[in-house]
C-alpha cells in the first residue's frame, strides 16, 4: 500500500491522461484510429526527449530555457554534415558533442559562476538562436540524403522507431536518476545546495553535468527532427520551451527541486500530447492550445500550493513519511 | 529627508553620511543605522539582541551611551547578552534564561557574577568530566598559520590522535570560519594544514575527506542534514560512491549502513523516515552518521551541542569520548557553551575577533579565563567597568 | 581606522583610499559602464561606417529605442523585486486590441481609450502579481504561464479579424506621426515617462519598500514590509506601462493583429539586465534600463548599416545579457564580501 501512495502523483496521471482520452475521442471519432494515434505521438516525441534534458536540471533546481535553441543548432548541424556525406553513426556523435557542449557553457556559467540559471540560459537562449539562424542560412537546410532520416519513418513492426526511442530514453533517465550517484546527488543538490556542499557532494561538476545532458538530449530532439521534417531551419522549435516546462512540472518534479520521478515525465508528456492532439482535431486554433498548456503550467504548480495553503488554515498535519513525488 | 536623516545620527552621537549606500559601511555602522532607524519619538521598547558581538570596544561604548540616553527619555530596552560586564553596567533589571526556560528575573544589585553564572549553567550533573585514562597519540590534525584576509590571522595549533581540543569564543569570532576553511570551503585561504603530518592541500570538502577530515555545520537544519531527504539517504550520501557497484547504486548495503549507524548512535527513528520528522538531537546524530560512516580521522565540530536536550546532549558527549579515546579520533569542537567545553575537553583554543588568543589545557582552564581571553583583543580594553 | 568622530568627507577619502567603499563603488561603477558600453558602441560603429553618426540616424534609433525604453521601465519595476514578468508582449498585444477594438465599436467611448488601457493593465498586472506574490510560483513560471493565456485571449477575442488604424481615434494616429523638435513624439513621451517613474521609485515610499525588499527580502519581513503588496504592486505598475505601450505600439503599426509585440519580452528584458537593473533584485535605475533600451537599438542600427545579417543581432543580444548577468554578479560579490569582512575582523582589517 505504501508503494502505492509513493507513486500516487503518477497514478494520478495516468487517471488524467484516461480521461483525456475519453474526452478527445468524444470531441473526435478520429481520435481513437490507431494509425492517427501514432503519428501524432510521433509529433510529441522531440518534446518528450527535451522534457528528459531538462528533468535533471530541475531536479537539481536550476532551470534551462535555451534547450529549443540548442534544439535548432543541433537539427541545422546535423543537416548539413548529413547533406555534406558524413557517415551518419560520426554525424550523430558529433551533433551529440556539440549540443552536449553548449550545455556545458550553461552548466559552468551556472556551476562555477554561481550565477543565476534563469538570467544565463536567458541569454543562450537568444544566442544559440542567433547561432542556429547563422547556421542555417535564410533558407535553411534541405535536401537530406535519404538513409539519415532513420527516426522519421521507420518502424519496427507497426512502431516507429522514434517512439522506441523515447521509451529507451525514459528507461535510461529512470536507471540514472533513480540508481546512480549522479542521480542522488542531483536530488540532495535540489533539496538543499547548502547541505550537498557540506557533505562534500561535487555540487559544481553535477551541475555542468546536468547541463551537459540537457543539451545532449536537445540535439538527439535535433536529429529526430530533422529526420521527421526532412529539412533543418534556424527557427526550429522556437517557443517550445513552454510545453516542455509544463510536462516536466506535470510529470511531478517541482520547480523547486528535490523530486520527482522520470516516469512522471513520461506520464506527463503523454498527458499532454493526448490534449493537444484531442486539440487539434477539434480544429481548435493553435494560440488557444497554447493557452491551455499555459494555464496547465500555472495549474499544475498552483494547485499543490493552494492545497497547502488551505491545509495550512484548517490544521491538518503535513506528512511526515516520505510519498509520492520523493525520488525513487 | 537627508536634512533629517543626518540630524537624528548626529543626535545618537554617530557621524554619518546619510546619502552613502549602507553596502559600503562597517558592521558597526551599518548597526548604528538599524538603531537610528528604530529610534523614533515615542519609541516604547527597543530590544537588542547580542548587539555588541560584533564591536570594538570603541564602538560599543556608542552603544552604551545611546542606550543611557533611550533610557533616559523613557524607552524601555532589551538588551540580549551573555557578557557580564555589559549586563552588569547597563542593567536595571537581570532575567536569566537556560535551555529556554526563564530561571530567574531580580534587580541587578541582587545578582552578583558568580550568581549569575550558576543560574545560566545550572547544576548539570551530566557534565562532568570524566578523566582520561589513555595517552595521546602524535599529533594528527595541525594547523600553521593559517589567514583568510579579513576573516582571521596567524591562527597554528594541534590536535593530537585521542584529543578533544575545543575552541571557545564569542560569536563571530571567526571559529566556524576556520573550521570551514580547514574542511576545503575557502581556497583563498594561505597556510599550511597537516594530516598526521603529511601536508594537505584544502582545495574542497571532497578531498578533504578523502584524506579523513570532516566537519559537522553549526547550522544543522540547513546545511548538516537534508531535512526533506530519509536517515538512509542522508547518512549514505558521502559514501555513495563507495557503496556503488558498477557505478550503480546498492540499496541494500545503503540500509546496512544507515542501519548499522543507527544503532550505534541510538538515532530514534526507522531508517526510512524523513529526517524532518526527527528532534533536533537526533537529527544531529545523522548528521554525525553519515561522517563517521566515512570512517574518518579528524572531526571538526561546530556547536555539536547546540539547542540539544541534556540527555541528547550528554549522550553526544559519551560518543565524542569513545570516539576520541577508543577509536583513536582527533576531535576539533566549536562551542560557545563553556562548562561544556570544560567538561568534554582535553584543552581549549580561544579565538578573538579572528586571531587566538589563548591555547590552555583543561586544568589551567577557567570560565573567567576563556571569557577573558575571548572578550578582549588586547591587554586592558574593555567596557567601562 | 574607524574615525567616526572625524568630518564625513574625510572618511570618504580615506575610506577610497583603503579601498573600504567596495560595495558601494560597484554599484555607481556599474551604471557609468553602461554608459561608457554605449559611448563605445557609437564610436565603433562610426569608425567602422562614417554614415552611422548622423542626426537622422540617432534620431531613427531614439525613436526605436523609445517604445523599448517605456516597457523597461515597467519591466524594471518587477525586476527590482527579485521577480520577472515574461507576459509583457502579450499584455501589450492584448491591450491594443482590447482597447481598439472597442474604440472602433462604439465611438462615443474613444476620449476614454487610456483609461481602458490602464484597466485592462491593472487586470492583467495584478493577476500575475497575484499568481507570484500570493501563490508564490516562481515568476518565470507564472509568467510563462500567463504570456500563453494572455495571447491565447487576444485570438480568442480576435478569432483572427483584423483592426486597421482607419479605426482607431483620430488623436491617436496624428500623435504616432507627429514629431517635436526634430524628434518623434515617442521619443519625448518616452523621456517623460522614464522621469516620472524614475522619480516616483526614488521619492516615493512604495518606490524605496520596492528597493528595500528586492536587496533583501528577509530584512525587509522585519522591518514590517508588507512584501505581497510590494510585489503585485510593481507588477500591476508593469502591466499598467506595458498596456500604454500596446496603445502606442498599435497606433504605430497600424494594423493590429493577434501577433502584435509578440517575442518582445527578450528584447525589454535585455533593455534592463544590460541597464545594469540586477536580476537579484534591489539595484539599478529605469535610467539604466532607458539606457539599455539605447544600448539594444544602437547594436541594431549599426548591424544594418554595417549590412551584417539580422541573425547576429539575436546572438549579441543574448550574450550581451550573460555578459551584463557576470557582471553583475561580480558586483554584489563585492557587496557581500565587503560586509563580511567587517564582521570578523572589525575595523582593524
Amino acid at each position: 500500500m505504501t508503494r502505492l501512495r509513493r507513486y500516487a502523483s503518477e497514478l494520478l496521471l495516468v487517471v488524467l491522461i484516461v480521461l483525456a482520452a475519453i474526452a478527445s475521442s468524444a470531441m473526435s471519432p478520429y481520435f481513437l484510429d490507431p494509425a492517427n494515434l501514432l503519428n501524432a505521438a510521433q509529433f510529441f516525441v522531440i518534446f518528450a526527449l527535451m522534457a528528459f534534458g531538462l528533468f535533471p536540471i530541475v531536479v537539481q533546481g536550476e532551470i534551462d530555457i535555451s534547450l529549443a535553441s540548442t534544439l535548432a543548432i543541433g537539427s541545422v548541424l546535423f543537416a548539413t554534415l548529413a547533406v555534406s556525406g558524413v557517415p551518419l553513426v560520426a554525424a550523430v556523435a558529433l551533433v551529440l558533442l556539440g549540443t552536449a557542449l553548449l550545455g556545458v557553457v550553461n552548466g559552468v556559467l551556472v556551476g562555477y559562476g554561481g550565477l543565476p540559471s534563469l538570467a544565463v540560459t536567458l541569454g543562450t537562449l537568444g544566442a544559440y538562436r542567433g547561432l542556429a539562424y547563422l547556421l542555417a542560412g535564410d533558407a535553411g537546410v534541405v535536401g537530406i540524403p535519404e538513409e539519415y532520416l532513420l527516426f522519421g519513418a521507420t518502424k519496427v513492426g507497426p512502431v516507429p522507431v522514434s517512439l522506441l526511442l523515447v521509451l529507451a530514453v525514459a528507461a535510461v533517465f529512470t536507471v540514472l536518476m533513480g540508481a546512480t550517484s549522479f542521480g542522488r546527488y542531483s536530488y540532495a543538490i535540489g533539496s538543499s545546495p547548502a547541505a550537498a556542499r557540506m557533505a562534500a557532494v561535487p555540487v559544481n561538476r553535477v551541475r555542468v553535468l546536468a547541463y551537459a545532458l540537457g543539451g545532449a538530449m536537445a540535439g538527439l530532439a535535433g536529429i529526430v527532427w530533422v529526420s521527421q521534417y526532412q529539412s533543418a531551419r534556424g527557427d526550429n522549435a522556437d517557443g517550445a520551451i513552454l510545453f516542455v516546462l509544463t510536462a516536466v512540472v506535470l510529470g511531478g518534479i517541482s520547480i523547486k527541486g528535490g523530486s520527482g520521478r522520470a516516469l512522471g515525465v513520461l506520464l506527463a508528456t503523454i498527458l499532454l500530447g493526448t490534449i493537444q492532439t484531442g486539440m487539434k482535431l477539434a480544429n481548435v486554433p493553435g494560440t488557444s492550445q497554447t493557452l491551455v498548456v499555459g494555464a496547465l503550467l500555472i495549474g499544475a504548480v498552483g494547485l499543490p500550493r493552494v492545497v497547502s495553503m488551505l491545509r495550512q488554515r484548517f490544521g491538518a498535519p503535513l506528512p511526515s513519511r516520505a510519498q509520492g513525488g520523493g525520488q525513487a | 529627508m537627508s536634512r533629517a536623516a543626518r540630524a537624528k545620527l548626529s543626535d545618537l552621537g554617530f557621524a554619518l553620511d546619510p546619502d552613502q549606500l549602507v553596502a559600503g559601511l562597517t558592521v558597526a555602522e551599518a548597526q548604528f543605522v538599524e538603531i537610528a532607524r528604530a529610534v523614533d519619538t515615542g519609541l516604547q521598547i527597543l530590544i537588542l539582541d547580542e548587539p555588541t558581538s560584533a564591536l570594538t570596544p570603541d564602538e560599543s561604548e556608542k552603544l552604551y551611551a545611546v542606550v543611557k540616553k533611550l533610557k533616559a527619555q523613557g524607552t524601555t530596552v532589551v538588551w540580549i547578552s551573555h557578557r557580564m560586564e555589559e549586563v552588569r553596567f547597563l542593567a536595571d533589571t537581570i532575567t536569566v534564561l537556560r535551555d529556554g526556560s526563564h530561571v530567574r528575573t531580580a534587580p541587578a544589585s541582587e545578582l552578583d557574577d558568580d550568581t549569575m553564572i550558576t543560574l545560566m549553567v545550572g547544576r548539570s550533573v551530566v557534565l562532568e568530566q570524566v578523566a582520561r585514562i589513555e595517552p595521546l597519540g602524535a599529533a594528527r590534525l595541525a594547523a600553521q598559520h593559517l589567514s583568510l584576509a579579513g576573516v582571521f590571522d596567524d591562527i597554528s595549533f594541534e590536535v593530537a590522535e585521542g584529543e578533544i581540543v575545543g575552541i571557545a569564543g564569542l560569536v563571530g569570532a571567526g571559529r566556524s570560519e576556520i573550521a570551514q576553511a580547514i574542511f576545503g570551503l575557502s581556497p583563498k585561504m594561505t597556510g599550511t594544514v597537516l594530516v598526521d603530518g603529511v601536508p594537505v592541500a584544502p582545495r574542497s570538502p571532497a578531498a578533504m575527506v578523502e584524506r579523513g577530515v570532516v566537519y559537522l555545520p553549526e547550522n544543522r537544519d540547513l546545511e548538516g542534514v537534508i531535512a526533506s531527504m530519509t536517515i538512509t539517504s542522508n547518512i549514505a550520501l558521502p559514501s555513495i560512491r563507495r557503496l556503488n557497484r558498477f557505478g550503480f547504486m546498492q540499496a541494500r548495503r545503503e540500509r546496512e549502513l544507515a542501519t548499522s549507524q543507527r544503532t550505534a548512535l541510538s538515532i530514534k527513528g526507522r531508517i526510512d523516515d524523513l529526517v524532518s520528522s526527527l528532534s533536533g538531537g537526533n537529527r544531529q546524530k545523522v548528521a554525525l552518521a553519515r561522517w563517521l560512516a566515512t570512517n574518518p580521522r579528524v572531526l571538526l565540530l561546530d556547536e555539536p551541542t547546540h539547542g540539544i536536550d541534556v540527555g541528547t546532549k550528554a549522550q553526544v558527549h559519551d560518543i565524542m569520548r569513545d570516539l576520541a579515546r577508543a577509536k583513536r579520533m582527533a576531535i576539533l569542537m566549536i562551542s560557545s557553551d563553556l562548562p561544556e567545553v570544560l567538561a568534554v575537553c582535553d584543552r581549549v583554543l580561544v579565538i578573538a575577533r579572528g586571531r587566538l588568543t589563548a591555547d590552555i589545557t583543561a586544568a589551567e582552564a577557567t570560565q573567567e579565563r576563556i571569557l577573558a581571553a575571548a572578550t578582549t583583543i588586547t591587554a586592558g580594553r574593555g567596557p567601562a567597568a | 581606522m574607524s574615525g567616526t568622530t572625524a568630518k564625513a568627507p574625510l572618511i570618504h577619502r580615506l575610506r577610497e583610499r583603503a579601498g573600504f567603499s567596495g560595495g558601494a563603488a560597484a554599484l555607481r561603477v556599474r551604471f557609468i559602464g553602461v554608459i561608457v558600453f554605449q559611448l563605445l558602441l557609437v564610436l565603433v560603429f562610426t569608425a567602422l561606417a562614417p554614415r552611422f553618426f548622423t542626426w537622422d540616424n540617432a534620431q531613427s534609433i531614439l525613436f526605436t529605442a523609445a517604445i523599448l525604453a517605456i516597457a523597461a521601465a515597467g519591466q524594471t519595476l518587477v525586476v527590482l523585486t527579485g521577480n520577472l514578468d515574461l507576459s509583457v508582449g502579450s499584455i501589450m498585444g492584448l491591450s491594443a486590441y482590447v482597447v481598439f477594438n472597442i474604440a472602433s465599436g462604439s465611438p462615443d467611448l474613444q476620449p476614454f481609450v487610456i483609461l481602458i488601457a490602464v484597466v485592462v493593465g491593472v487586470v492583467l498586472g495584478a493577476t500575475n502579481g497575484f499568481l507570484v506574490a500570493v501563490l508564490k510560483i516562481p515568476s518565470i513560471v507564472a509568467t510563462l504561464g500567463t504570456l500563453s493565456i494572455y495571447r491565447g485571449i487576444v485570438s480568442f477575442y480576435a478569432n483572427a479579424t483584423e483592426v486597421t488604424s482607419g479605426e482607431l481615434p483620430r488623436w491617436m494616429r496624428t500623435l504616432a506621426e507627429t514629431s517635436w523638435l526634430g524628434l518623434s513624439s515617442y521619443v519625448w513621451i518616452a523621456l517623460v515617462t522614464i522621469v516620472v517613474v524614475g522619480t516616483m521609485l526614488r521619492m516615493l515610499p512604495w518606490g524605496r519598500q520596492i528597493y528595500a525588499y528586492g536587496s533583501n527580502p528577509k530584512a525587509a519581513h522585519f522591518f514590517g514590509l508588507n512584501s505581497t503588496r510590494i510585489v503585485i504592486g510593481a507588477y500591476v505598475g508593469a502591466g499598467v506601462i506595458a498596456a500604454l505601450v500596446g496603445l502606442l505600439l498599435g497606433a504605430r503599426v497600424g494594423n493590429i493583429n493577434s501577433l502584435l509585440a509578440s517575442g518582445i519580452e527578450m528584447s525589454v528584458l535585455a533593455a534592463v539586465v544590460i541597464g545594469g537593473v540586477s536580476i537579484w533584485g534591489g539595484a539599478g535605475s529605469v535610467y539604466g534600463a532607458a539606457i539599455g533600451a539605447i544600448v539594444l537599438a544602437t547594436i541594431n542600427n549599426g548591424l544594418v548599416i554595417l549590412q551584417v545579417q539580422e541573425f547576429y543581432r539575436l546572438l549579441l543580444q543574448g550574450l550581451a545579457i550573460v555578459a551584463a548577468v557576470a557582471v553583475d554578479a561580480v558586483v554584489q560579490r563585492r557587496i557581500q564580501s565587503a560586509t563580511k569582512r567587517r564582521r570578523t575582523m572589525g575595523a582593524d582589517a
